[in-house]
């Protein structure tokens, strides 16, 4: 199974709308093309969501093409496609993390992490790559609490690393107002950071 | 004093774009120094990037769309790994269990969803498997999809100042090429389409654009418009990098040189050299990449000093010079022992059996 993306993919905004719109209108060719076209963007959005290495991923990133699919219809071509994908991704993400938090899986991941914490804090101070775990934690569980709007700024523009001006047309809204809503997120971040006292070397001056 | 809306959200936008100039540069690390919120923010944002890096070797193709991160030297944080390469391995595994689960979710949807040929899901793409799932009839929208904007607004032209295209197809590490995602050209392997971008990228002056333009494309018109005398350095850089962030290879290294030709002495022109340098390495011509490199290393210029060492190191190991390569590396890790560039340097010293 070949799992690189097809030849003859949209290069840019504009014929990546056309290909949403042909696949929107059940044009089967179309819709195989438009989702390989967004299926590293759906992976990145999802693995930012639940982590690369989340036993769950290839579920929610799966279930975020089947949701683009029914989604389809509604698209209105006012934002950018890959925008929308994003979105409807970010949402069954959270939607997935919520879940898994609910059942055994929750439990034996927490008692992991407590155990692992337990043996960073008797040989010293924490590595590089546990520091960097904690941080990426830290933001996904931010991101179940804050306001859509907020979280779905907060992802695209730290976990994709776009600009507020890609933001903006992702999300279809000013680039003010996704101005706003990073700095919102960021003043939900800092309260979170504060709260959290174990937390205190990812604070340190560098 | 509060830093609450004064977060430099620009300047993290130059920095990724590698417009930023020396004394943005200063107050972007000055403010990182003061805003825990941003410093935090900053480290993730390596962390996030190191995570996809290793997803991307796992199961993305090269097309992941990556914009990598550039290192101001302020928070501590994971170090990114050396940026995929086109050949790098698939991991078996991961695909035998993607599939599984592609086959797990399609059986389950088929319940819910109607229309779907199990039979004819055996060994395919994910995407391909769902689609097929949608074949043969029309799907109503459900509760995922994101309110969307009034209708009014549609028309509105929104200024290509950073297209989310060049994320998805030309800031890819590797040599996949404009060619490779445009729908005007066929498929050809990333090592033949290589060629003609990197050709592109060595022009001294732009090119037009090898892909048909839409009339109401505006990048495509902007990739159209003929190269004007420019008033400053600043804007010959700013419609340089606009050529490259929208794709345009030739038109953006055309202007790079013009840029380096008529303001040689000005900031711009020397984060040029760099910038074209990484330009000619993802393009595949490592030994011109190099060339830049050392250009830029032979000059005054510091800002982009650690940035211009990896990337004389990476080009030297494209170009199979081991024993210069590590030399390279040594170097890095010397001048930035306490940097990601340093721990990159380590680990690469490693894998070369030279630590």
């Amino acid at each position: 199974m070949s799992i690189a993306p097809a030849p003859g993919l949209p290069s840019n905004e504009e014929s990546a709308r056309e290909l949403a719109t042909r696949a929107s209108s059940g044009d089967l060719a179309a819709t195989q093309d438009f989702l390989a076209y967004v299926w590293p963007t759906l992976t990145r959005v999802a693995a930012g969501v639940l982590g690369a290495r989340h036993a769950e991923l290839d579920d929610a990133v799966q279930q975020s093409m089947i949701a683009l699919v029914r989604a389809l219809p509604a698209f209105r071509g006012e934002c950018h496609p890959a925008g929308y994908a994003s979105r409807i991704t970010l949402r069954v993400a959270l939607r997935v993390r919520r879940n898994v938090k609910r059942d055994a899986n929750r439990r034996e991941a927490l008692e992991q992490l407590s155990s692992g914490e337990d043996e960073c804090a008797a040989v010293g101070a924490p590595s590089e790559e546990t520091l960097g775990s904690r941080r990426r934690e830290l933001l996904r569980e931010l991101l179940e609490d804050l306001p859509e709007e907020q979280a779905e700024a907060l992802t695209l523009r730290v976990v994709m690393g776009w600009s507020l001006d890609e933001v903006a047309r992702a999300s279809g809204a000013p680039v003010n107002t996704v101005r706003s809503r990073v700095r919102l997120a960021k003043e939900a971040l800092r309260a979170r950071i504060e709260a959290q006292p174990a937390l205190a070397e990812l604070r340190e001056e560098p | 004093m509060t830093v609450v809306g004064l977060h430099p959200e620009d300047l993290f936008d130059k920095l990724l774009d590698g417009e930023l100039l020396p004394v943005e540069r200063e107050r972007l690390r000055a403010h990182l120094q003061s805003c825990e919120v941003c410093r935090f923010e900053y480290a993730a944002r390596l962390d996030f990037q190191a995570e996809a890096l290793e997803l991307s070797a796992a199961k993305l193709p090269p097309s992941l769309p990556l914009r990598p991160l550039p290192l101001v030297d302020a928070p501590r944080a994971s170090a990114p790994p050396e940026r995929p390469r086109a050949s790098a391995p698939p991991v078996k595994s991961r695909r035998r269990r993607s599939r599984r689960l592609v086959w797990g979710l399609a059986a389950a949807a088929l319940i819910s969803a109607s229309g779907a040929v199990a039979s004819s899901l055996t060994g395919q793409a994910p995407w391909r498997t769902v689609a097929q799932m949608f074949s043969s009839s029309a799907v109503p929208a459900d509760e995922s999809a994101p309110t969307v904007a009034k209708p009014a607004r549609a028309a509105r032209v929104v200024a290509p100042v950073a297209d989310l295209d060049a994320l998805l197809v030309d800031a890819t590490p590797v040599v996949a090429s404009v060619a490779e995602t445009t729908p005007e050209h066929d498929a050809a392997p990333a090592s033949q389409a290589a060629t003609p971008r990197a050709a592109q990228a060595r022009g001294s002056r732009p090119s037009a654009s090898p892909v048909a333009p839409s009339p109401a494309n505006d990048d495509a018109a902007a990739k159209e418009a003929p190269i004007k005398e420019p008033t400053s350095a600043a804007k010959l850089f700013g419609e340089a990098n606009q050529a490259r962030r929208s794709g345009d290879i030739g038109r953006a290294s055309g202007l790079y040189h013009l840029l380096q030709d008529q303001f040689p002495g000005s900031a711009e022109a020397d984060l040029s050299r760099v910038t074209l340098a990484l330009l000619l390495l993802d393009s595949g011509d490592a030994q011109s990449a190099l060339n830049g490199f050392e250009r830029y290393l032979a000059g005054s210029a510091r800002g982009l000093e650690a940035e211009a060492l990896v990337g004389r190191a990476r080009a030297l190991g494209r170009l199979g010079r081991r024993d210069l390569e590590a030399a390279a590396w040594r170097e890095v890790q010397r001048k930035y022992p306490r940097s990601l560039y340093g721990r990159q340097a380590g680990e690469r010293l490693l894998a070369l059996g030279q630590p």
